[in-house]
């Protein structure tokens, strides 16, 4: 999927030709992708979570093999009520798109691209 | 006939001080100017007449010499005399040296880095007052990363963490904010360095930076941190008035040169202001005897001395306060606290020590930040029952990075402290994620160039820190056992017990 530029080239004032590539490019980890992972409202976690993963890792995967040995380390977070106890969303800017995780749908059918934000918050 | 031979005539110390800079200088017969300066172009900033930049050292090298050369003589009688008597053990505690560890690790290198670019610009600028100005403070920089690291080199027999500074700075994942910001800056252009360093960073800033390092080692008994800060401290002035000779020179030179000095002001205060967090945690919560809070020091040294004095005569020459200078003001009741807190939940990768504030710190800082500081003393409470429970906080994975300022993106939005800011731009093709307006305003117009930026996060997921697993990078790192980690019961920490002659109970319970 390519994403849609937000931005156009600046001109670039330099002393020769500039155009190094980016050294997090979506091609230096094959098949997969980088992830952040966002609990909205919750400071315990400093920043959202960096994770590797396949684009073609099911949520469930997802959940049971990154997310929860993760977030157990917040004493208040329980993995027994499941996903489900969460709000989804993809975050853009201060947007939020929300997303419908099930455990078979993977991570790129869930919306998720190369550094996207995948944000979850309290249900309200 | 006899000829009386001549008298010498003395020169006058003004033209002795020409004679010995500006003599150097001559008009190229058989290369024209720009390809004898090739350097001085390409940025955009047109300069009519370089005799006007006159050099604020006002030294000969002889005299720069001498005087230098004294103060070093000082400095050095200080260091022989704590060393020999044992002066690590007056200091407050072992605590404080974490400060003077991110010191050397993050700042005495880029010290170094300093003289390199100065020297470049003493060979590169087409004026010889400017030129001969570049000389001496490349000069100085370099002076000061020797002595920095002369300084702290006697802590390295005693305690951890002072033993691969050079070597950490390319590598550890804090120190590429420091190590990011000084290579953005040396691979600008020298009128972009002039602005980036010479005077955001050295006059716009540089009260913020200095000051409290050295108050605070005035304040823990560390007399020889305190005698190099004195030792450079008449350096720094020069290195301020140099920043702010050459941006009034760049404005008054030409009126286009206005906008693109704007430009990077907007762009080297957010950069140096992001890089201050480090001190700001440092401020509030590594320092055993506080000298006084973050906030104190952003009104005083910032919204005090620069908002109501330097830009106001900057205004002048067209020049606007820095873009997002507001959401720093807002952020002098908060940055302390959230960067301290991602310190402590990383510093398990980190080659300093954190522990929980003690309940007289918590006094402290919630009296010196009644409003915002109630939400972080609810962390540290829930910090402490989560260690009563047999679970000290270190986080397991790994944080996401702003693209620019390579800080985990613990910053929140102005209008709720509890909400991390998240900020993206798409370009050509791929995304790229902020922690802030001021951060992606930065990299919007430069992509390219900070697209390359070298995040030690994504680093890590590609292979290229040593291993997968931590203990892999940690190695990749140099680091040591007693290095990170909780400080309560660290190898310092227990050293610093039985040097003192107490017990680890009584230690933890003071």
């Amino acid at each position: 999927m390519t994403l849609q530029d937000t931005i156009t080239a600046p001109e670039i004032h330099s002393i020769g030709t500039y155009d190094l590539p980016s050294r997090s490019a979506k091609s230096l980890y094959g098949d997969d992708l980088l992830v952040h992972v966002w609990w909205k409202g919750n400071p315990w976690f400093v920043a959202a979570a960096t994770f590797r993963a396949p684009e073609a890792m099911t949520f469930g995967d997802f959940w049971a093999a990154l997310f929860v040995p993760y977030h157990e380390e917040d004493p208040d977070f329980d993995a027994r009520k499941g996903w489900d106890q969460f709000d989804w969303f993809l975050a853009v800017n201060r947007e939020e798109h929300p997303v419908t995780p099930t455990a078979e749908a993977t991570l790129a059918e869930l919306g998720v691209t190369h550094k996207a934000v995948l944000g979850f918050k309290d249900k309200a | 006939m006899t000829i009386a031979p001549k008298t010498t005539r003395k020169l006058s110390m003004k033209e002795r001080y020409s004679a010995l800079t500006r003599d150097l200088d001559w008009q190229p017969s058989y290369v024209s100017e720009e390809e004898m300066f090739p350097l001085t172009t390409f940025e955009g900033i047109t300069i009519h007449d370089w005799s006007k930049w006159e050099d604020p050292f006002r030294l000969t090298v002889d005299a720069y010499t001498k005087y230098q050369a004294e103060k070093d003589k000082r400095l050095y009688a200080v260091l022989d005399g704590f060393a020999q008597s044992q002066g690590h053990l007056s200091l407050t505690d072992a605590q404080y040296l974490n400060s003077m560890k991110l010191f050397l690790q993050g700042i005495a290198p880029n010290e170094y880095n300093a003289h390199r670019n100065f020297a470049l610009l003493a060979r590169h600028l087409n004026g010889g007052g400017p030129r001969f100005a570049a000389l001496c403070q490349s000069l100085d920089e370099m002076r000061h990363a020797q002595t920095e690291i002369h300084t702290l080199a006697n802590y390295n027999k005693y305690y951890s963490g002072f033993h691969s500074f050079p070597h950490q700075h390319d590598r550890v994942w804090y120190l590429s904010v420091p190590k990011s910001f000084f290579e953005d800056a040396l691979s600008a252009g020298p009128f972009e360095w002039l602005i980036s360093i010479g005077f955001s960073f050295e006059y716009l800033l540089t009260n913020l930076l200095f000051v409290p390092f050295m108050s605070g080692a005035s304040f823990n008994g560390d007399l020889p941190t305190m005698t190099f800060g004195f030792s450079a401290q008449s350096d720094e002035s020069r290195h301020m008035t140099l920043g702010l000779e050459a941006i009034k020179f760049l404005l008054e030179q030409d009126e286009k040169n206005v906008p693109i000095v704007q430009h990077w002001l907007n762009k080297w205060f957010w950069r140096g202001y992001r890089l201050l967090a480090l001190v700001a945690q440092m401020l509030d919560y590594m320092l055993p005897r506080k000298v006084m809070s973050w906030k104190e020091a952003f009104e005083l040294y910032f919204e005090e001395q620069m908002m109501k004095g330097l830009f106001q005569d900057l205004a002048f020459y067209g020049i606007t306060p820095p873009l997002h200078v507001d959401k720093a003001i807002q952020e002098k009741e908060l940055i302390s606290h959230q960067t301290y807190w991602i310190l402590y939940q990383f510093s398990h990768a980190a080659a300093f020590t954190t522990s929980v504030p003690s309940d007289e710190h918590l006094d402290w800082l919630q009296e010196q930040y009644p409003d915002s500081f109630p939400a972080f003393r609810a962390l540290w409470d829930k910090e402490k029952r989560n260690i009563e429970n047999g679970g000290r906080h270190f986080i397991r994975g790994l944080p996401m990075l702003c693209q620019v300022c390579q800080i985990p993106m613990g910053f929140t939005e102005a209008d709720d402290v509890l909400v991390q800011a998240q900020r993206e731009t798409i370009f050509e093709g791929e995304r790229y994620n902020f922690c802030s307006d001021g951060c992606q305003y930065i990299f919007d117009h430069e992509p390219v160039k900070f697209r390359q930026a070298w995040l030690p996060v994504h680093q890590i997921y590609q292979g290229n820190c040593g291993g997968a697993a931590l203990p892999d990078v940690l190695e990749w790192y140099h680091l040591e056992p007693g290095d990170n980690g909780e400080y309560l019961g660290s190898v310092d920490h227990q050293n610093w017990l039985a040097w003192h002659g107490e017990t680890a109970e009584a230690g933890a319970q003071a």
